[in-house]
Order: structure tokens, then sequence, then C-alpha cells
């Protein structure tokens, strides 16, 4: 329950002759996390093919972002060298590519037509053709700028006594358009870079004729591109039909089959046999022994390394808990050689958490969010297993909302059981903080006794001792508290408790030695969990003082209503926010500090099997 | 409106000091955990679940003063 699963280091040494296919196998069986061998030999190399398969690959992504989705349909992997010509062969790859070229192109020209058809709309009733501005001694240019800078722009030009002819012309409230035409070697530019005017592109191969020649040639060639573009858009769908399914068969081969090849970085070799290492979970050995051997008819040897590396972390876990592993792991995977106490950390989230929004009502929202957050969010991410995390914590929160007869700050239980549940505000104050104190013991308790075992299994029993007189520490000291201030324990036994509180704390300085620090943490971390009553009290009495000012009532007449409804809906969503938001970043924090840092390493390496999770393919 | 007696208000206003006095500790930690982890997190977004830990952390100066301040209250018989 605690433990990872138990690893083995392998070496395999099998027949160079017979790579392919076995390297085929282990990537099939998905039970092997290959690690670079570090046996005095030569290395091994990828296949040659390897470069041929990234091409390919590359090209067939490609292409399949080109084509809309379509359902895929499952194919018989094929081995490298027909995959590679199969590929190689399908010859709508070219089309779909080529096809997307043309739509490009018709982009850029539908681009250029739009700023041509724009210039002939500034020019539309000057009389200017376009046609005529082609001349060895003229030179003319068009500016757009502000209608406010026209009369200092014409100005300066004028100042310059370059100018042939002009016109201006108002294209909006604010801008203006400027038709310049002068001598060839005019000294105009000097004018011009002074005052940064826009200039219009007047040498587009589409201006030719008048304005309105231009803007029915733009109207009439736009038609056609449109059509066309509809054209290439039913083509490509024809292409996706009977393209896609095949094309996306064809990735999935080909990622599995460079994946196969590229493995081979990782061998070593001699002229006849290949040397794999790696991690194989100890339960799933003997099974993957006997299938190699009955697979390479006895060619095959398996020989389990003794070594002092760490092995890679492999936890399991039913799936509906995978999301908590997921946040492990976003936090700090175990090591192998360490308790992993996702478990503890399953239990107690939802409590903490549940304990802090008591509330049915905020718990019900908080489910159906979380509920529609799985259903829009990618499953890999880290969104959809935060979500699923409140899900199932959300349950907890109507659970306590129950316990503490809390509905939206409303009292209900009394309409349908005779239980009316603990009063945040008043009489259960002092078993609240009681209970929390019990949880916060209770965990540190249990980290430390963990930080024992950690410790002792790694051989170093000097803290493995001070974990012990840690415990010993937290416990007496509770019982001393609790005989003190509460009467729990008759005086001698609470005198009895203080002497060995202290007697723990000197032990406990004498074995940490630098750690000995850590001692006020033995104080102040089981009562941090007293912020489970504050987080948990904040969000009622909001709620409460919400119900008191803004529950409506039809008393003062429907708008009223509507308006109180209005505030007290908003007010409850935003005490509803800043609760889950506390309630999983304390329930988090809890676990994460307060209870890790009494054991746990991390940083774990995790296992990750050379395999491939096949979608399209079959093997 | 409820008349409550000298002594119950003298511990009320220690139970509402002992709040403050944690909320200003942890204001100020705060303020600057905070902005060093958004600028964690303008460079390493993957990081956001640390920051935002390390940013939760002097909460517990809060929570010590809202345990005295319920301590308070309740030996004071105001709750």
């Amino acid at each position: 329950m605690f433990k990872t699963e138990p690893m083995e280091k392998v070496r395999i040494i099998a027949p160079y002759s017979r790579k392919p296919s076995i390297i085929a196998f282990m990537h099939s069986h998905g039970i092997i996390d290959i690690r670079k061998s570090s046996i005095g030999l030569k290395d091994d190399y990828p296949a040659a093919d390897d470069q041929e398969l990234n091409e390919l690959l590359l090209k067939v992504s490609g292409a399949l972002k080109l084509l809309p989705k379509q359902p895929v349909a499952k194919a018989k992997h094929l081995e490298t060298r027909e995959l590679i010509g199969k590929v190689s062969g399908f010859k709508e790859i070219d089309a779909i590519y080529s096809l997307n070229a043309e739509r490009a192109s018709l982009l850029e020209e539908d681009k250029e037509l739009v700023a041509a058809g724009e210039v002939a709309g500034y020019f539309n009733g000057t009389g200017i053709d376009f046609s005529a501005l082609k001349s060895d001694i003229m030179a003319f240019k068009a500016f757009l700028l502000p209608t406010a800078a026209v009369s200092q722009f014409m100005g300066a030009l004028e100042k310059g006594n370059v100018l042939s002819d002009s016109i201006v012309r108002q294209i909006s409230k604010d801008r203006s358009m400027l038709f310049l035409a002068y001598a060839k070697d005019a000294q105009i530019n000097e004018i011009l870079s002074e005052l940064h005017p826009v200039e219009i592109d007047l040498k587009s191969p589409i201006l030719e004729g008048t304005p309105s020649a231009v803007e029915d040639y733009v109207a009439r060639r736009r038609s056609e591109i449109g059509e066309r573009m509809k054209g290439i858009g039913g083509e490509l769908s024809a292409l996706g039909s009977s393209c896609y399914s095949p094309l996306s068969n064809y990735r999935e081969m080909l990622e599995i089959e460079l994946e196969r090849s590229g493995i081979s970085s990782k061998f070593k070799r001699t002229e006849e046999t290949f040397i794999v290492e790696g991690w194989i979970p100890k339960a799933g050995l003997p099974a993957f022994q006997r299938a190699l051997e009955k697979f390479t008819g006895g060619l095959s040897y398996v020989e389990i390394l003794a070594t002092d590396e760490l092995p890679p972390t492999l936890v399991k876990r039913p799936a509906f808990l995978k999301p908590f592993d997921y946040l492990m792991e976003f936090f700090s995977l175990p090591r192998s050689d360490e308790i992993d106490p996702t478990w503890i950390f399953i239990v107690s989230f939802p409590i903490f958490y549940g304990f802090m929004i008591s509330d049915v009502g905020y718990g019900l929202a908080s489910l159906i969010f979380a509920t529609l957050i799985t259903r829009a969010t990618d499953r890999e991410g880290l969104m959809y297993n935060v979500a699923r995390v409140w899900q199932l914590s959300s349950v907890s929160a109507i659970a306590f909302g129950f316990l503490s007869n809390e509905y939206f700050g409303f009292q209900l239980n009394q309409y349908f059981t005779t239980f009316h549940g603990l009063d945040w505000t008043g009489g259960s104050v002092n078993s609240i903080i009681l209970l929390t104190l019990a949880f916060g013991i209770s965990q540190v308790s249990l980290g430390l006794l963990f930080g024992f075992i950690n410790n002792y299994r790694k051989g170093h029993a000097k803290i493995a001792v001070s974990k012990i007189t840690s415990l010993m520490l937290v416990l007496f000291g509770a019982a001393a508290v609790a005989g003190a201030f509460f009467a729990a324990f008759p005086s001698g036994i609470t005198e009895a408790a203080a002497a060995l509180a202290a007697l723990s704390a000197i032990a406990t300085i004498a074995l940490s030695g630098s750690e000995a620090a850590e001692l006020t943490n033995l104080v102040t971390h089981p009562l941090s969990y007293t912020r489970i009553l504050g987080f948990g009290f904040a969000s009622i009495i909001i709620s409460k003082l919400i119900d008191t000012a803004f529950t409506p009532t039809l008393s003062h007449g429907a708008l009223d209503f509507g308006f109180l409804l209005v505030i007290f809906i908003v007010l409850h969503f935003l005490n509803m926010i800043l609760s889950i938001f506390e309630g999983v970043v304390q329930g988090v924090r809890l676990n994460f500090i307060e209870f890790f840092s009494k054991f746990y390493t991390g940083n774990g390496t995790k296992f990750n099997p050379f395999s491939y999770r096949r979608r399209s393919s079959t093997d | 409106m409820a008349i409550i007696g000298m002594s119950s208000a003298i511990a009320a206003i220690g139970a509402g000091l002992a709040i403050a006095g944690g909320a200003i500790g942890t204001g100020i930690a705060q303020s600057a955990i905070g902005s060093a982890g958004l600028g964690v997190i303008a460079e390493k977004p993957d990081q956001i679940g640390m920051a935002l830990l390390f940013l939760v952390l002097p909460e517990t100066l809060l929570i010590f003063g809202f345990v005295v301040a319920i301590l308070i209250m309740l030996s004071a018989g105001i709750i």
C-alpha cells in the first residue's frame, strides 16, 4: 500500500540478427524501462532507415494536418520496409500538398487584390488612368496622411518647387489621399523623408486601366478565387474521406518504427550479439523471461544485475485515483526506496477540503463545476486532474455540510432529520478546534513514523531514532497539554507526560544535530491544522452574513426581490470561489508541508517503459 | 443591542489584535513571496504549484493569531 513496485535491473543478451524482431517484442510488451548500457563494449546505433522514417513521418503528419478529421479504422502494423514502401508510394500525399500550395497562392493573390481594390477606391472619380502612370520622364507617388497634415505637406512640397501636378482627396473624416506627379529628377525624397507619410503602392500589376476597371477586375477575380477555394476545400474533404484513416495508421506505425529504431542508441553490441539493459517490475519479470525465451527459441539470455542504482518509481492504483498520482508527480514523485504517502494524501485531502467547505450547497456547486471541467479538458492535462480530485473531494464537502447543517448558510437538517449538526459559530468551536488538532497530531505523528522507517531502511540509525524521540515529544506533549488545559487526564499522568516530553525534546536535540532547529516545527505543525477551523469558520460566517443581509423576499415587491436575488447569488458565488480556492490550497499544503516534511525526499524518477499506446493500429 | 461587560470587551479587543497582528505579518511576508513567485511563474509556468505553496506558507502566522483569538473568546465566554 505504501510501497512502490519493486524493480529488478536486467541485462538482455540476444543475437544481433534478430534485433528488429526482439525490439518489436520488447516494445509490444511495454514492460522494460531501457537505460543506456554501461557495459564496456561497442555502442550500437539506430537502423539505417532512421532518417527515411523521420522524413516520411514529417510528410504524413503535415498531410494529416491539412485534411479534415475523419473516423480512423484500425489497421495491422506493417514491417519497416513494407511501411516505407507503402508510404512512399502513397500518391495522394503529393496531391494534398499541391492543393495546399494552390490554396496558399490564391490566398496571397486575394490579399493583393484586396489591396489593389482599396487603392482603386481611393482614385475613383479622380480621372486618373493607372496605365498612364508609366513614364520615362515623370514619377508618380500617392500617400495616405491625416487630413490636418495635408496643408503642411503641400506647403513643404510647393516650397521645394518640385511638383508638376497633385491631387488631394479626402477619403474619410480624418484621412486624405495625396497623389503627386513630378519630374523623375526632382529632389523630392529628401522632403518626403522628413514628413514620414504612408506611401500607397502603385506598382501592383493589378493596377491597369481606370480605377473602376480595376475594381471590376478585382471583384471578378476574387469571386473566381472564392469558387476555387471552395473547390479545393471539396477536394481536400474528398481526399480526407479516403486518406485520413490510412494516413493516421501510417503516422502511428512510423512513430512506432522510429521509437524502435532510435532505441538502439542505448544498446551495446558485439559482432554477433546486442546487449540491452533496463528496469523491469519484479512481479512481471518471470513472465517476460519466459515469453522472450520462447520468442527467441532459447537464443536470448536475461541476467539480473546487482546494482546500487536507485530504481525508477512505479505506483499501481485504481484508475479513478490516478489524478492524485498526477498531483503527487506535480509536487514531487516519491523515490522508489521510500514510503509512498499517496494513499494518505488520497484519504486526508478530501477530509480537509470537505471540512473547510462544510456546506452542502457549495459542495454540490463544486461537484457540478468540477464535472463540467473534466468534460471540457484534456485527460492528460493539469486542469483535468485537478478537477477530478476536486470532484471526488466535493462529495466530502457535501457530507461535512450535512454534519454542519449548512446549506448556503441556511440550516435545513430539521426538515428531514433530527440531527442538528455542528454549531461552527457557537457551542461546537471547542470540539472542532480539538478535532483539527487531533488531525494535526495524527498526521504529524504518522509522518514521523514514516520518517523513522525511511531512515532505518537507508541505514541512518541516528536520524531514525531522532524521529522516534520526536514522535514521543509530539504525543507526550499533546497528552500534557490535554491534561493541563482540558483536564483530560489526572495531574499525575499530566506531569509524567510533561516530563517525558521534556526528555524526548532533549534526546531529539542531541540526535538531530543541525536539524535540531526543526524542533519548533513539532509544535507549530500540529497547531497549523487549526487552519481547517479558521477557513471553515470564515466561509460559514460570510455565507451567514450574506443570508442575513441579502436573502430575497417578496415583501418589498418584485423589483427588490430580483435585485436582492442577483446580489445574493453573486456574493455566494464569490464566497464559494474563495472557499474552494482556500480548501484546495490549504488541503494540499497541510499534506505537502506539515506532513511530508517529516519523512519525504521525493524527486523520484518515473518508470518509463519502452512502449507505445496504440490508437489506430494493431500489433 | 446587547450590552457586554468591560472584561468581555477587553477580551474581544485582545482577540481582534491577535488576528490583526497575524494578518499584518502574513501580508508583509506574502507580498515579498508573491512577487518573487510571479517572477518564477513568468520564467517557468510549470512551477505554479510550488509558487502557490510557498505563497500560502506564511498564512500559519494568521492561523496562530486566529487560534489565540478563539482561545481568548472561549475563555471570556464570548462564544
